[in-house]
């Protein structure tokens, strides 16, 4: 199918999100997933009984009890959380295999199969989005050295890792400091984040007292992504004045006397005053620091 | 006072990180050869730049074509501003580098891959400092990897674009911090390995975003650099 290719960014207001968390084993994912808005959980690893504020979830042995999940059966939820997306990709490339033999390579999926995979792995967040719910996916973490630095990634297999790294809006990493466990956003030397809501640390808290945190948590992720919409229509229209008092300059002194205020303004608006000038044929002397027209004799 | 480019200060951060001795650096990143892949993801761009909206089948570029015949999720994004200039001076380094794309917050690099796109590769995007300068360097508080999959054909100048691939990044409470101090490594390893001070490049010529005349910055004044 053909490319199509748009000037610009369309900014968005997005409802819904996909959120992206990953720790060693034992840290407690799970009961900090129990903590969204109205969680539903989809146990793939079978460990959903440790936790210890366990709310509903729903045992998936095969790739049908999650396809057989109708909008009805998930109205009474608000967040669905996938325990784990390494185990929930395996189960889905078994059913892939099983239905189509040539998607598989010895046990595992063949390059087409991965294909598979990634379609119905993004068609099925799709669905969820289309049922009006945000997504939690919880993932084990494996730690690799490379040189001196140990990495911290996402214990999935290769080609479906991607996928979850690109599906995600915000991902963190828990892991214990003392007696407290943190929640971290940023990405660091050796460790993965996406932090749009440009939290610092967060401590994870008792959750007695806040029984609600991953739910505000996601909340915040909302409202930071809708204010940087906000922002950008701001920006779009600031540098479309811009291009409109630009492209009006019909002399070298119109240029020169909007050189202070374009100084302060960003590389892209420099830009468009440099390009237009130039356009215009006149060049920028460094000594005077203005635009002048050569005359050539 | 010395000067570098993104691409060179990630390329050591990467190779910091990695148990290859010097002599690879120097060979594979100071003065490494173009292969065909750089001069078809360099024609990619070229083409890219010169585009409009639209849709297409094909984009061309160089003698090079490239053939849109995947089942593509979202629309490449050109951004409102192309090919920006853009600099940040950390102590006595600066760093010098060029947005692919800018659209308000956002800012934009197209990379063009031969080869599948898997985690590990994501995991390097992810790793990057190649967006945490351009976040830096900019006001903008998003980046985007759009990054093209490409298939060879028979033809070594035909290109298949199987997928195309959105990878996004946000700035972060210790991103100017992290810029600085890798900044300072670069800085203080090019005390004693003068290959890292990088000299200009021949000049660039680039689309002017008021026209479609091609332009080149060769006098760009320092305030139009950033």
């Amino acid at each position: 199918m053909p490319i199509k290719i748009v000037a610009a960014n369309e900014p968005i207001h997005i409802d819904l999100i996909t959120l992206g968390i990953y720790a060693l084993p034992g840290i407690g994912k799970t009961s900090i997933a129990f903590t969204a808005n109205r969680p539903l959980l989809l146990d793939f690893d079978r460990g959903a009984y440790r936790s210890k504020n366990r709310k509903d979830s729903v045992a998936v042995s095969s790739w049908d009890d999650v396809a057989g999940m109708t909008q009805e059966d998930l109205a009474p939820y608000s967040t669905i959380i996938v325990d784990t997306a390494g185990r929930c990709l395996d189960i889905l490339s078994a059913d892939i295999i099983a239905k189509n033999p040539k998607h598989g390579n010895g046990g595992s999926l063949s390059l087409q199969g991965f294909g598979v995979l990634k379609g119905r792995f993004s068609g099925w967040l799709k669905q969820m989005r289309t049922y009006g719910k945000d997504v939690v996916l919880l993932a084990h973490m494996d730690e690799k050295s490379e040189g001196d630095i140990v990495k911290e990634r996402l214990d999935i297999q290769g080609g479906s890792k991607a996928e979850i790294y690109k599906s995600v809006d915000a991902m963190a990493k828990i892991y214990v400091e003392g007696k407290l466990r943190k929640m971290d956003f940023s990405p660091r030397e050796g460790s993965l984040g996406k932090n749009p809501a440009q939290f610092e640390v967060l401590t994870i808290p008792d959750f007695i007292k806040e029984p609600n945190f991953l739910g505000v948590v996601i909340k915040s992720i909302k409202d930071s992504i809708n204010q940087l919409s906000i922002e950008q229509i701001a920006k779009q229209d600031a540098a479309e004045k811009w291009r409109t008092r630009i492209g009006a300059i019909e002399s070298e002194d119109g240029f020169n006397a909007l050189l202070p205020e374009v100084k302060g303004e960003t590389p892209e608006i420099r830009k468009m005053l440099l390009d237009a000038a130039q356009s215009y044929g006149l060049t920028f002397d460094k000594k005077s620091a203005k635009f002048f027209q050569e005359v050539t004799a | 006072m010395i000067t570098t480019s993104v691409t060179l200060v990630e390329s050591f951060r990467w190779w910091s990180e990695s148990d290859l001795d010097w002599d690879w650096f120097l060979a594979n990143s100071l003065s490494p050869s173009e292969t065909w892949n750089m001069k078809a993801g360099k024609a990619l761009h070229k083409a890219l730049e010169g585009a409009r909206e639209g849709e297409f089948d094909v984009l061309r570029a160089d003698g090079f074509q490239f053939s849109f015949e995947g089942d593509y999720d979202l629309p490449v994004r050109l951004g409102a501003f192309q090919e920006v200039p853009c600099q940040k001076t950390y102590g006595d380094l600066t760093v010098r580098g060029r947005c692919d794309k800018i659209t308000g917050m956002l800012v934009g690099d197209f990379k063009f891959r031969v080869g599948s796109v898997d985690g590990d590769k994501v995991e390097g995007y992810l790793d990057s400092y190649q967006w945490r300068f351009y976040l830096d360097m900019t006001s903008a508080k998003i980046f985007e990897y759009t990054v093209f999959e490409a298939v060879e054909t028979s033809d070594p100048y035909i290109f298949v674009i199987r997928q195309i691939h959105s990878v996004k990044q946000y700035r972060y409470p210790d991103l100017e911090a992290d810029c600085s101090k890798l900044a300072g490594r670069y800085m203080e390893a090019a005390r004693t390995r003068p290959e890292l001070v990088k000299t200009d490049a021949e000049p660039v010529r680039r689309k002017s975003v008021v026209d479609d005349t091609l332009i080149t910055d060769d006098d760009l004044p320092a305030w139009a650099k950033g």
